[in-house]
């Protein structure tokens, strides 16, 4: 017997391993429990890969909904799933519910644990359980007055965990604690033990070295979460990354933060002591990551610095470049041009970093021109740079609660037409549901037909899909 | 195999007075409530899968619905159905707007969760268990979702 399982729970498009359950296992040794992890997640993507109604067995771990086909399969998987998580014989089990889409499955996986172990105790956590950051936790709370599960915990979980494990009490408080500097130094480090990375399509290591974010973007929500950016120094992530690799025998790392660069002179650091890592083992030996990333300006991030970063193991920045218009980029509140993106692609294409670009479909100011200036975009760079860009297309800007757009909706003389975060229009410049799924669907074809790499998030398609039924 | 067959069922009412009065019910054969003081009654009981509940309203009369000169209803006396709930999960608002129907003791059939008439409401429990009862009532509600796009990888 021992005393908590944690697993994510599906369904997460993603082909990385996810860090929590290893983080949360990593306190729950801290508090001196014995603890295992699952990652049913990557389970189900594995088990659906080939499956010939793959499509349709997603759709119920996103929806719920399920056609007659998949029904007793779905039934089968859950089943074994909760079988599974109880094979450990665990005192408590917790899910972590990552996305909003996991909801689904957390509700019927209690049902069936609690069908097949009463006593069993149930703790749910993570972003997964409130539809945008700042809501309430109507779901959890639900599952909980219903008996299904015995507790949650809101927010970052690594101190509220270590209080409830060391509590004999089901302990629920919406309020919880925001780490600062000096607490992510007192982390312990995230415990991989029972993860086997052989599973997952991209085997990096996860690794975190910042909570929350330098830039203050009109969509994102991540402020009223995160108040705060709070950052380990260089040296101790450096540290955590020779830690995980000698254990592990991985030397990729794809690093979890909103941004690895947000603190300048600590990327730095870091980057000067990967390098010199670097320098002084085997080739097959090199750390190397991927991580969101902000793109500066040449002036502060100059060619040194893209050298200092291709040395240092930087190998896929994901940057949100958003739009091809300056103006929008502006207004969204990320100040670097079209020309430092031009810089930046140079210094990626010389020193070999892959550049994934996120794209915005339909920022509230972008027009019919701003999307042929896309196209245009994307036709003239691809000669250039089709080896150093891939493409992920967003499912068009949503305006969710605790974003800064949200709060200035009146004043951007934005009009709502249904209660979807996606079901929003501005007049003045024809931009609406319809017309983005449309501008989508051009900026889909323009890079299947140029040839780009392209990244295909199944969480967007789902939201477009969505906006497509509504918006004929 | 027995697994969720064996269920906790939970009703949720709205109760509308009509003065001090309540329209009543009876659940199954014996199981009879009547002169609501709340807004707001909820039923549990035990149910075992496969079955059906029978639900007998009783207690309306003509003088309880007050029209307006428009024809307009201005109070009723009622009782609304908000929520099925299996093991603690609720079905599908779907099945609750759309999937209940009551057959009045005069003949008359409404498709409603609104029964404002004597009459039965028959709950259908017919699936193998509880999950599966709540996955057709999410069926039902999404049927006409049909995937637009491939979402095949690329």
């Amino acid at each position: 017997m021992i005393d908590i399982v944690f697993t994510t729970v599906p369904y997460t498009d993603t082909k990385l391993p996810m860090m929590a359950p290893a983080v949360l296992k990593s306190i729950a040794v801290k508090a001196s429990k014995t603890a295992v992890t699952e990652d049913l997640n990557v389970q189900l993507i594995n088990y659906v890969r080939d499956h010939p109604h793959r499509d349709d067995i997603l759709e119920f771990f996103k929806s719920g909904f399920a056609v007659t086909a998949v029904q007793q399969e779905v039934f089968d998987i859950l089943y074994q799933y909760a079988k599974q998580l109880l094979s450990h014989q665990p005192k408590i089990v917790s899910l972590s519910v990552f996305t909003y889409h996991c909801q689904i499955a957390t509700k019927y996986l209690s049902l069936f644990i609690k069908e097949l172990s009463p006593s069993t105790r149930i703790l749910i956590g993570g972003a997964g359980l409130v539809k945008t950051l700042i809501g309430s936790p109507i779901f959890a709370k639900r599952l909980v007055s219903s008996g299904l599960v015995d507790s949650y915990i809101r927010g970052d979980g690594e101190t509220a965990l270590y209080d409830y494990l060391n509590s004999t009490q089901e302990t629920i408080d919406d309020n919880w604690k925001e780490l600062d500097n000096s607490d992510l130094l007192e982390l312990p480090t995230p415990d991989y033990e029972d993860y086997d990375f052989s599973v997952y399509e991209t085997d990096g290591i996860p690794i975190l070295g910042s909570r929350g974010c330098v830039q203050k973007c009109t969509f994102c929500d991540i402020h009223s979460h995160w108040t705060k950016f709070s950052f380990r120094s260089g040296q101790h992530i450096f540290e955590e990354m020779l830690e995980l690799c000698k254990k592990y025998g991985i030397y990729k790392f794809t690093f979890q933060d909103s941004l690895i660069n947000g603190n300048f002179k600590e990327y730095k650091a870091l980057m000067t002591l990967v390098a010199n890592h670097n320098n002084n083992v085997e080739k097959e030996k090199r750390l190397i990551w991927s991580s969101f990333f902000i793109l500066r300006k040449e002036k502060i991030f100059n060619e040194e610095q893209w050298k200092l970063t291709a040395e240092g193991g930087g190998v896929y920045l994901v940057i949100g470049i958003e739009s091809f218009s300056d103006e929008s980029r502006k207004h969204l509140g990320k100040n670097f041009t079209n020309e430092d993106i031009e810089f930046a692609l140079q210094m990626a294409k010389k020193y070999n970093i892959k550049f994934v670009l996120l794209y915005l479909i339909g920022y509230v100011t972008e027009t019919e021109q701003d999307q042929l200036n896309a196209i245009k975009w994307l036709e003239d760079h691809y000669e250039e740079y089709h080896d150093t860009v891939i493409i992920n297309l967003g499912s068009s800007l949503g305006i969710t609660e605790g974003t800064p757009l949200r709060e200035n909706f009146e004043a951007l003389k934005l009009v709502k037409v249904d209660d979807t975060d996606q079901g929003w229009r501005n007049p003045a410049t024809g931009n609406t549901p319809k017309r983005r799924t449309e501008w989508y669907l051009q900026l889909q074809e323009t890079v299947e037909r140029l040839g780009y790499k392209q990244i295909i998030n199944h969480d967007n398609r789902y939201i477009l899909e969505r906006m497509m039924r509504d918006h004929k | 195999m027995s697994f969720l067959t064996h269920t906790q069922l939970k009703l949720i009412f709205e109760i509308s007075h009509a003065g001090d009065s309540s329209m009543g019910m009876t659940f199954g054969d014996s199981d009879t409530f009547e002169n609501f003081e709340q807004d707001r009654f909820e039923y549990e009981t035990t149910i075992q899968f496969p079955t059906s509940l029978v639900i007998e309203t009783f207690g309306k009369s003509h003088d309880d619905t007050v029209m307006g000169h428009d024809g307009n209803i201005i109070s009723d006396k009622y009782i609304k159905l908000l929520d099925i709930q299996l093991n603690g999960l609720s079905c599908d608002s779907y099945y609750i707007n759309d999937g209940i129907w009551i057959k009045a003791n005069d003949g008359r059939v409404a498709n409603s969760n609104y029964w404002g008439m004597n009459g039965k409401v028959t709950l259908d429990f017919l699936e193998e268990n509880s999950f599966y009862w709540l996955l057709n009532s999410f069926n039902q509600a999404n049927k006409n979702n049909k995937p637009i796009l491939d979402i095949s990888d690329k």
